[in-house]
């Protein structure tokens, strides 16, 4: 269910693959706001309990909205530009620190 | 690169790039260091593509600044997407580029210049997607002009929170109500606000815009819960006293697909605690700050430390703070003193602008009922999922310290490393032991601040990488 909306036109949108998904996303934008307005809200599971999480700070600082991009684990998608033939696993397992 | 510059700023937001501006004015190299794709920190923050017209309760500072680096590029070495992971007492920093490469500095002198982090305070479902800081939400209109999709219910307390209703609803986001935990301001404390009678006219233009789109403001109250399947879709709203205690009055349940939290903003202190710098607890500057004498520096020697991250002044301050901060670099070095009437003047805006600061946190600082909202099962620390029960229970067992209590429990190890829980832990460990706020102490930092892959950390120099 998406949450939130963009308010200003798109310049260039790229392919990139969230989940095993393919998606066209703005170039260039913020990782996780193109995924917030993507219709994404639960971006990782929690360590201990499982429960689901998602960006709280969007400014680097709390790591909740961390995923495994490009194979690299414990990314902050809030941190992180857009770009073309990006591969994001949101809820990777790697992804929590165990 | 240039590891032989003498000055290193850290963090480009007003204080460090006004202090870098003030350095290449003097005739003195620096480098600037930002973990952001652009100069401006999280209030001048802006985002990498055209975003048409400005973010409304604006000015045009931040574009001014950005403007101003670029022009005295000569001087500047702005370096954006780089993270600061190490600071130590001899002045060395690690600094993370592009989360894979770990390289090593050591200037002559340092500003530290990191800002602030925003407080939150845990209640029964904080933890659920939906739910983010207001400057979060904030962030996302400054880069990306993104704003919520359906009804929205801030909660917290302070300027900010009457900032971000109105910014979001200038956007058309529906703001069903916005909580704020302070009452209306006394008369007293307005009239000491009107000692800046430009800052309260910017206040009463938030809140003459929430009043105008008819937001409903529920003051002396609280966010006491998020409820939801997954997801936040509704939060419980309740009256609360003068210390921020839920008291017993009429709860209601409004709906909510997102919900924005914060309870002002504190001093980022993860830098001067890992250099070793002596802190001090200050209630109306947004609790602990690393102490500093009237030239801006630490009790470490050559490390000077500007803006927010030296007490909560807000932006006004931090600019004054960046002037005064160059100057001392400037005599430090043996580079003269041209800044010296600049930091006069500058340390003459300082009275008053502290002055209201001080007006500000009497208003709306934190009160010590801020974790009242929590339960026995609420999650303190949302990376390691420590409850409030559990911390309590390490207390009682003898932890009297937060030393100890953190590895008791993990609380604030995760990988944030007690960035976002170390207020809510500090008041369970003054509510638990009884001893006031200012004696629940700081948790130690350590390097490096962020992960950071074992490859890049064995790029460093042999004597350093096994420090």
């Amino acid at each position: 269910m998406t949450r939130f909306r963009r308010t200003t036109p798109v310049q260039s949108l790229v392919s990139v693959t969230v989940d095993g998904r393919a998606m066209e996303l703005p170039e260039g934008e913020v990782l996780a706001a193109a995924l917030l307005v993507g219709g994404m809200g639960r971006f990782s599971d929690s360590v201990r309990v499982g429960e689901p999480r998602g960006p709280l700070c969007l400014m680097g600082s709390c790591f909740q909205c961390v995923a495994e991009i490009d194979g690299t684990p414990q990314v902050r998608t809030c941190r992180t530009a857009v770009r073309a033939g990006m591969t994001v696993a949101l809820n990777a397992p790697s992804s929590a620190s165990k | 690169m240039n590891t032989a510059a003498p000055v290193v700023i850290v963090g480009a937001g007003p204080a460090g790039a006004t202090a870098a501006l003030s350095l290449a004015e003097a005739g003195i190299s620096s480098v600037l260091l930002d973990d952001n794709g652009a100069a401006g920190g999280q209030v001048w923050r802006t985002g990498a593509a055209d975003l048409g017209p400005p973010l409304a309760y604006t000015d045009a500072r931040g574009d001014e600044l950005r403007r101003d680096l670029k022009r005295h590029g000569d001087l500047i070495d702005h370096r954006t997407g780089h993270e600061v992971v190490g600071l130590f007492p001899d002045l060395r920093l690690w600094v993370l580029e592009g989360g894979e490469t770990v390289t090593s500095l050591h200037p002559k002198a340092i500003v530290v210049a990191t800002g602030a982090l925003e407080v939150f305070a845990p209640v029964p479902g904080w933890t659920r997607p939906g739910v983010y800081g207001l400057g979060g939400l904030q962030a996302l209109m400054k880069t990306s002009r993104v704003v919520p999709d359906g009804p929205v219910v801030l909660g917290g307390a302070g300027p900010l929170l009457r900032l971000v209703a109105a910014q979001l609803a200038s956007f058309g986001a529906e703001i069903a109500a916005v909580v704020d935990a302070a009452p209306w301001p006394s008369s007293g404390q307005v009239l000491r606000l009107a000692s800046q009678p430009g800052l309260l006219a910017k206040g009463l233009a938030f809140e003459w815009g929430l009043l105008r789109r008819g937001i409903p403001v529920h003051r002396g109250s609280a966010i006491v819960e998020v409820a939801g399947d997954e997801e936040a879709d509704s939060v419980l709203v309740a009256p609360v006293d003068e210390n921020w205690r839920p008291v017993d009055g009429p709860r209601r349940r409004l709906e909510a697909r997102v919900v924005g939290l914060g309870y002002g903003v504190r001093s980022n202190v993860e830098l001067t605690r890992l250099a070793g710098c002596e802190h001090t607890f200050s209630a109306s500057r947004g609790g602990w700050h690393a102490t500093r004498n009237r030239d801006m520096e630490t009790t470490v020697e050559n490390l000077f430390l500007a803006g927010d991250g030296g007490g909560i002044g807000g932006v006004e301050v931090a600019l004054a703070e960046g002037v005064i901060a160059a100057a001392s670099v400037s005599e430090r070095l043996g580079q003269g003193d041209r800044l010296k009437t600049k930091a006069a003047k500058a340390r003459g805006r300082m009275v008053d602008l502290v002055r209201f600061q001080d007006a500000l946190a009497d208003w709306s600082g934190v009160r010590p009922g801020i974790l009242a909202g929590s339960t026995e099962d609420t999650i303190i620390c949302r990376c390691e999922d420590v409850t409030r029960g559990e911390i309590a229970a390490a207390v009682a067992a003898g932890y009297t310290d937060i030393g100890p209590v953190k590895m008791n429990t993990r609380a604030g190890m995760g990988l944030c490393q007690g960035r976002t829980c170390t207020p809510a832990l500090q008041a369970i460990m003054a509510s638990e032991t009884g001893r006031p706020l200012a004696e629940a102490g700081l948790p130690t930092s350590r390097a490096p601040l962020r992960p950071v892959p074992l490859k890049a950390l064995a790029q460093l120099p042999l004597d350093e990488a096994v420090e």
